[in-house]
């Protein structure tokens, strides 16, 4: 998680940075007038891309994340199959055999 | 009030770094990396692909929609695996709907409602989801 949630993105950025810079804005001699320097190119980038990530993160917050949490549990049969007993034992529908298995299936996955 | 604002910005940048940006970035890596120090150092590839942008537009045209199939089979076919084998191994989710269903069955004890009703209010209390 510390790899993959934070420092990632530092090497992410630092590889972007020097890979773009040193092989297509350093081969670029317009650009490169303008963006003389790898420091420059550095700060350009990340002030640039903060403010814009976060811009979309919102977006995705405020309209992707109920799309994809629909698609993850219609997609997701053993969440159903909770909700379904639950339903079945307030309903009368599930059998004493029925929830007793359930019950302990769920017990073994606590003990996890 | 002032950290949940930040730690939301935090989470609105860690999304859209690792959800859209990611992919310009590992694609701008990816072109550049392959044209510079494969396809510009043999010869008969530079002459298939001549210009750094053709050799862009045949990636992308060729990526994006193998990534849209490869998502569509992972959506019809591996997903309900992974969210099964993610549940099975989640023990607080376990423990929810069991207690719940104790609940409706009358297993569980008022004590044990109790101290599971004030365990789910402590975790309310760790942040506001009211954004």
């Amino acid at each position: 998680m510390g790899t993959s949630a934070y420092l990632l993105i530092v090497f992410t950025f630092l590889n972007f940075i020097l890979i773009a810079y040193r092989y297509l804005l350093e081969e670029d001699l317009m650009i490169a007038e303008l963006i003389s320097n790898l420091w420059v190119f550095g700060l350009i980038f990340l002030i640039t891309y903060i403010p814009i990530s976060i811009i979309i993160g919102f977006w995705h917050r405020k309209t992707q994340l109920s799309v994809e949490n629909i698609i993850q549990h219609k997609e997701g049969p053993f969440f159903s199959k909770m909700m379904r007993v639950l339903l079945d034992a307030k309903t009368g529908k599930a059998s004493k055999e029925e929830i007793e298995e359930f019950r302990k299936m769920l017990l073994d996955i606590e003990k996890k | 009030m002032q950290e949940g604002w930040i730690r939301s910005r935090w989470w609105e940048f860690r999304i859209g770094h690792s959800t859209y940006l990611i992919f310009i970035l590992t694609f701008v890596n990816f072109i550049l990396i392959s044209y510079r120090l494969l396809i510009e150092r043999i010869p008969f590839l530079q002459e298939i692909v001549p210009e750094l942008w053709i050799f862009m537009a045949i990636f992308l045209v060729i990526y994006i929609p193998a990534s849209i199939l490869i998502g569509f089979w992972h959506r019809k076919t591996q997903l309900k695996v992974e969210q099964t084998l993610m549940l099975h191994q989640n023990p607080f989710i376990a423990k929810l709907f069991r207690t719940l269903l104790d609940v409706q069955t009358g297993t569980a004890s008022k004590e044990e409602i109790k101290e599971f009703r004030t365990f789910l209010r402590n975790i309310e209390k760790k942040f506001d989801v009211g954004l």
